[in-house]
């Protein structure tokens, strides 16, 4: 364990809302990924992408409506949870409020018939690695909340299971501890050899956990692989906007290896035969001019927003296209001033055109 | 009106609210206590009987209801069936039937059908029928308040189902298993009518007991009964409050073989709890229906008449006067800034709630008695001041669900205080001001410990029940219970589709 592999899994929900029920609704679409052993994964999308019902369905928790569950090539579609192995840590950690720190984490091998001398050590150990060794008496009411997110990570780790999953385990804290306890809990899975699925909205944080990110939109796997691979090469307009906000140019072709934009010629770097086309630079790639130059795409400075290790243009197309610039040190250009900006055509990513581009970028 | 008139006007209120609640309910209530300072505390034999056979029967009951009523409860609460919504509407109904119909119809199911002798058998069959809806609700209410994640926390550490139920779930709704019981305990001691109808001479309960000493006049021996039964339920409170008060519980063993094989028990359990509820509770309580369908006599003569308007009458008449106190009563509870004030003034109305009608009715009728008050006065009071505690107890507890900021938006947007009263607060609470009132207005027609202990000659139309039960008048008895059933089965269709709104 664990290598875990999902066949086209598929949930369906009858709706309980007033104003839709009764209309089924499909929280996960025919969803098929594979985990590899002692990595790091985060299931990253906006919310209501399906990733927690995902997430839950590996745990056993929902039943998939259709597809199947594999833990080590073992078919556990219906194993009920208790006999799955599995560690997991809620978005609000769900600590017993009536048990104390020690007996909430040592609760999973109790209940597990495994708590032995050595389980006692080996709960001291978790304990004092994330530094609460000494609030062992305390009941959960007596924490923080950053406290009680390591005591929930901490009663998974207990249970001995290899497969961690985690359920937005940093959405409920602030950002500066949700930040910092970001590398704890990498450490954590690292040395104790765990693989991790890790449910997030924030693509910051899956950019610096993740060996593997998982991007879903609408119930679907859209695309998965390393941080770097799918900043590099996001295969979709969603992927590119939502790791890394992207911008994008919509095109139409004029040969097959050039396309105007609103008059403006931006060669590509490779051949593309459709009639119309997206192009996507991100931010740091885009270079602002003062001075205008009738080949460049031309538009007016509108905001200049100061992020401390970069400074932030906003530059509003004539067409209404809203482009972000990232810039290391401050440019010349004022609010409000009309310049040009330009990009190498190694930095284009090139899209197909959707029906609706809005809804294919929206989260 | 400027603000400091306006905080004057409500502290005047509060304090016009107190005032009632204090000489109108609750020391006439206990007036009987302090007969015990001045009067010699002696215990008859017989009184004495009848204190351990009301004992028994409510610990027995209450044992009973402690097993099967969690056991409802947690089913129906985790139960995703889609019988669970006539469940929902079943269990209800001995809360609303009047006593004196479900008395009568248990004692022809168990009596005329089964031919089984009255006493303590038939006394403890009847009780578990009204009293397992107090446990079922309050204890499936405390598990729907448990969050879920809790359950799911559980069962990815490993946690089989029984181990679940018994680690995490019981400790978080021990409280509502607390609460039923002493609601169980106590409304068992405290009825009357219905218990006359299947107790034998041997198996007198103590409420009987008093109502009939108060008739034969022997004042002293009613007096002391009434004096224990007060305490008796005022100490059970107290215990309440001590065992509530335990939140943490911290458990190192399991049992897993053995928490193992309970947890695959499913359809045994299913199984047990079907037949409990539907040969103990529901076709007891439905029985007096059939009866009618084959002994059908309806009669109307002046008599029947004249109970239904005195009942009817004072049914509305202290509905309608409690909740004129009940609603600030309840706001003043749930809003004040002194808090001990406050839960002071809960707890007082948890101790007129449940002290045993009976007792409380002697202690009425010996505290208005010497203002030689009117006998349907009396009557009336007594009803008031058993049913204020129903409507102030839901009014509350929705005044407290109504987050403060609402009110607070309300007056920053410039309403008056008044006009948040009637705009903001009104709407919100009215639900529960139905679901209170209705409780209240049945438990007045159904009431018979107090209506007994007040009153010789007016007659409610529960008392004429008892009476012709008494004179062995089987068909007309069942015929008055099939009219109280029908009009108690309207206010529930009323009371669910209020809770819909809620």
């Amino acid at each position: 364990m664990p290598n875990i592999e999902l066949k086209k899994i598929t949930k369906t929900f009858t709706s309980i809302n007033e104003a839709t029920k009764g209309e089924i609704i499909t929280a996960v679409d025919n969803a098929s990924l594979k985990i590899k052993k002692y990595s790091y994964n985060t299931l990253l999308g906006p919310s209501g992408c399906g990733k927690t019902t995902l997430l839950r369905m590996i745990s056993g928790l929902e039943n998939p409506t259709e597809g199947k569950v594999f833990f080590d090539k073992k078919d556990v579609t219906n194993m009920p949870t208790q006999e799955r192995d599995i560690g997991f840590v809620f978005q609000n950690y769900s600590l017993f409020p009536h048990m104390d720190i020690w007996h909430n984490v040592s609760y999973g091998p109790i209940v597990r018939n495994k708590f032995t001398k050595e389980t006692e050590k080996y709960i001291h150990s978790i304990l004092k690695m994330v530094k609460l060794d000494e609030r062992a008496k305390a009941y959960p009411n007596e924490l923080s909340g950053g406290m009680k997110q390591r005591v929930a990570v901490a009663r998974a780790i207990a249970t001995k299971s290899p497969l961690m999953l985690l359920d937005e385990p940093l959405g409920a804290l602030d950002v500066r501890i949700g930040t910092a306890l970001r590398y704890d809990l990498m450490k954590l899975v690292k040395k104790y050899k765990l693989t991790a699925i890790h449910v997030t909205h924030n693509q910051e944080e899956a950019m610096t956990i993740s060996d593997n990110i998982i991007m879903m939109k609408r119930g679907k796997v859209i695309q998965s692989g390393s941080p770097k691979e799918i900043y590099k090469n996001p295969n979709s307009i969603f992927s590119a906007y939502f790791l890394g906000r992207c911008n994008f140019f919509q095109c139409e072709m004029i040969d097959k290896n050039t396309a105007n934009f609103q008059g403006t010629i931006i060669k590509l770097p490779k051949n593309y035969t459709r009639k119309k086309v997206v192009l996507g630079v991100r931010g740091e790639k885009i270079h602002i001019n003062n001075i205008l130059k009738r080949e460049n795409i031309q538009g007016t400075i509108e905001f200049i927003n100061f992020l401390g290790e970069k400074w932030q243009y906003i530059i509003r197309l004539s067409d209404g296209t809203e482009i972000s610039a990232l810039k290391r040190t401050p440019h010349k250009a004022k609010i409000r001033q009309k310049v040009s900006i330009s990009f190498y055509a190694d930095n284009i990513l090139i899209f197909n055109k959707p029906k609706d581009f809005e809804s294919e970028k929206s989260v | 009106m400027s603000l400091n008139v306006k905080k004057h006007f409500r502290d005047l209120i509060y304090i016009v609210t107190i005032l009632f609640f204090l000489f109108i309910i609750f020391i006439p209530a206990i007036y009987v206590l302090t007969y015990a300072i001045g009067g010699k505390i002696e215990i008859s034999g017989e009184l004495m009987k009848a204190l351990s056979v009301s004992f028994s029967v409510a610990l027995i009951v209450t044992i009973i209801n402690l097993f099967f009523g969690v056991a409802l409860a947690w089913v129906f609460v985790k139960s995703k069936s889609k019988y669970k919504i006539w469940l929902d509407n079943l269990i209800d109904l001995p809360l609303i039937v009047p006593t004196a119909a479900l008395g009568l119809s248990v004692y022809l199911f168990w009596g005329e059908f089964w031919n089984f002798e009255k006493g303590l058998v038939m006394i403890i069959l009847l009780h578990i029928i009204f009293t397992l809806p107090y446990m079922v609700r309050s204890v499936a209410a405390s598990i729907e308040q448990i969050n879920n994640t809790y359950n799911e926390a559980a069962t990815t550490l490993g946690a089989t189902v029984f181990t679940l139920f018994r680690t995490i779930d019981l400790p978080l709704f021990k409280n509502g298993v607390v609460t039923g019981a002493v609601l169980t305990f106590t409304r068992s001691l405290s009825e009357t009518g219905a218990t006359m109808m299947v107790a034998s001479m041997a198996t007198m309960t103590a409420p009987v007991f008093v109502v009939n000493l108060k008739n034969s006049g022997d004042v002293p021996q009613a007096a002391v009964a009434s004096i224990i039964l007060i305490l008796s339920a005022l100490s059970i409170l107290f215990i309440a409050k001590f065992l509530t008060r335990k939140k943490h519980f911290n458990f190192n063993y399991i049992y897993p073989k053995f928490e193992q094989s309970l947890s695959n028990l499913y359809n045994v359990r299913n199984f047990i709890l079907t037949l409990f509820f539907l040969f103990i509770i529901l076709i007891p309580t439905f029985y007096i229906i059939f009866y009618n369908f084959a002994n059908f006599s309806p009669i109307f003569n002046s008599q029947i008449l004249e109970s239904f308007v005195i009942s009817f009458g004072i049914a509305f008449a202290v509905t309608l006067v409690g909740l004129i106190f009940a609603i600030p009563m309840a706001y003043f509870i749930a809003r004040s800034k002194n808090r001990k004030l406050a839960s002071l003034f809960e707890n007082l109305h948890d101790v007129v709630l449940l002290v045993p009608t009976s007792a409380l009715g002697f202690s009425l009728a010996m505290f208005w008695g010497k203002l030689e008050f009117n006998e349907l006065l009396i009557l009336a009071l007594s009803h008031l001041c058993f049913t204020f505690p129903l409507l102030v107890k839901p009014i509350t507890t929705a005044i407290s669900n109504i987050d403060f900021s609402i009110e607070e938006s309300a007056l920053c947007l410039g309403a008056s205080y008044q006009k948040v009263i009637t705009s903001i607060l009104f709407p919100l609470i009215l639900p529960a001001i139905v679901a209170g009132s209705i409780m209240a207005f049945m438990r007045s027609l159904s009431e018979t410990g107090a209506t007994l202990a007040v009153s010789h000659d007016v007659k409610t139309i529960s008392v004429l029940i008892v009476d012709l039960v008494k004179n062995n008048q089987l068909a007309e008895a069942g015929f008055l219970c099939f009219v109280l059933f029908m009009i108690a089965f309207i206010f529930l269709i009323v009371l669910k589709g209020t809770k819909k709104k809620m």
